[in-house]
């Protein structure tokens, strides 16, 4: 191989690589520029140009993906660099806690690795597949210039959002009309539902009644931050006193089990229950983080 | 990781002369040239630029229609030429008295700055 075919090598490799339209004219006046380059080197060493020269020279030019990438106008960003850290956070984070809630199935439940591989395993990656796809949606908002203006606001985080709050208490009263009825509910329903949401009298007569205390609590907590418009010193620690209450009640329910007749349907509630758990446990160390001496306990300055 | 203890000069300077690259290039295309020569042009006055920088620039600078460009076959390979339009012309002198106002507010805030 001469040093030209070497160069027109090269030359192809850049031109596959770049938009049809422009390809053949980027193509010639790359071949004349490596081909001027690789004659002033031969020039000044005082030699005949040989492979070992022109490869030197290509090398130090940058592979041919290099060269075609400095052709093609910057790209959309797709996740700002100050959200990298904790996209690859979550994304990792996410699919990790996916494998560990179902790798037990193989590790205690006999389940083989390849079959769950390819179901719970590749499946948990969904989650990365869909953050991609929100970041990408985001970044399409962001190239249309669709983000509202700044404005300032009041950074008060006692202060109540009261369309916020009403919404979510309604939702709130309404989980819980469902949930309380759902044993006179379930019976009614169609086909083999009666069976799957059938519950265990010991636990409605034994291990069910304190839920009814801390919703009636938490329902009563809410209502007055609604009605006051904020949250006081002492909704605050009563609301996280709530909250270790629920994680306490959950944990109780997981660990005794037995909350539904089918045994189906109990591990599956067992489970929601402890991811329940899991972000009733992040939210409190959230808020007790929240809580710390920070900067909006100095006084102002002015 | 960055490493804290590398020396940020060499960065900075890259940053200093990619600042300055465009209006380096369009002061030297008021006269036609090729890609090549006017690297060279740019080198014998100490603003060296890399062929692969180059190249694209010149063909960005094109695009938003400040260089017109010809191909020419003279005694070697065919050349594509380039020299500003008038509209580059209109835009290196609005960079030129960006640059001289740029020199004389850093000549001011280095005034006296210097050990």
């Amino acid at each position: 191989m001469n040093p030209n075919d070497v160069i027109q090598t090269y030359v192809a490799e850049v031109m596959r690589r770049l938009p049809g339209r422009e390809r053949r004219e980027i193509g010639v006046e790359l071949h004349g520029l490596l081909g001027e380059m690789l004659a002033d080197r031969a020039e000044s060493a005082g030699t005949p140009a040989d492979d070992a020269m022109v490869l030197a020279m290509l090398r130090e030019f940058g592979t041919p993906a290099q060269v075609a990438e400095r052709y093609h106008p910057a790209g959309m960003l797709i996740i700002p660099a100050m959200q990298t850290r904790s996209f690859a956070l979550f994304a990792f984070g996410g699919v990790a806690l996916q494998w560990a809630l179902t790798l037990p199935r193989v590790f205690g439940g006999g389940q083989p690795l390849v079959a769950w591989w390819f179901s719970a395993g590749l499946g948990a990656l969904w989650w990365p597949g869909l953050m991609v796809m929100s970041a990408l949606v985001a970044a399409l908002v962001r190239a249309r210039g669709w983000q509202p203006a700044w404005r300032p606001r009041l950074v008060d985080p006692d202060r109540v959002n009261r369309p916020v709050m009403l919404f979510g208490l309604v939702w709130f009263a309404l989980g819980v009309a469902l949930m309380v009825s759902l044993p006179w509910i379930a019976p009614m329903l169609p086909g083999p539902l009666p069976q799957v949401f059938a519950f265990d009298d010991g636990f409605l007569s034994r291990r069910a009644w304190p839920v009814l205390l801390l919703w009636s609590g938490t329902f009563a907590l809410q209502l007055a931050a609604y009605a006051q418009g904020r949250w006081s010193t002492l909704t605050r620690r009563l609301s996280m006193l709530s909250s270790l209450a629920w994680a306490a009640l959950l944990l109780w329910w997981i660990a005794v089990g037995g909350m539904f007749q089918a045994r189906a349907t109990d591990d599956g509630a067992r489970g929601a229950l402890g991811l329940v758990v899991l972000i009733i446990v992040i939210e409190l160390a959230y808020r007790l983080y929240r809580a710390r001496p920070s900067m909006r306990r100095l006084p102002a300055t002015g | 990781m960055a490493d804290p203890f590398e020396n940020p000069l060499p960065k900075l300077e890259l940053e200093l002369r990619r600042g300055v690259l465009v209006i380096a290039v369009l002061s030297r295309l008021r006269e036609v040239q090729y890609g090549y020569s006017l690297r060279q042009a740019l080198a014998r006055r100490g603003m060296p630029i890399e062929e692969g920088t180059l190249y694209p620039l010149l063909r960005r600078l094109e695009k938003q229609g400040v260089l017109a460009s010809e191909w020419r076959i003279e005694d070697g390979p065919p050349r594509r030429y380039y020299r500003l339009n008038d509209a580059g012309e209109a835009l290196l002198a609005e960079l030129t008295a960006s640059w001289r106002a740029l020199v004389g507010t850093m000549a001011g805030l280095l005034e006296g700055s210097t050990p």
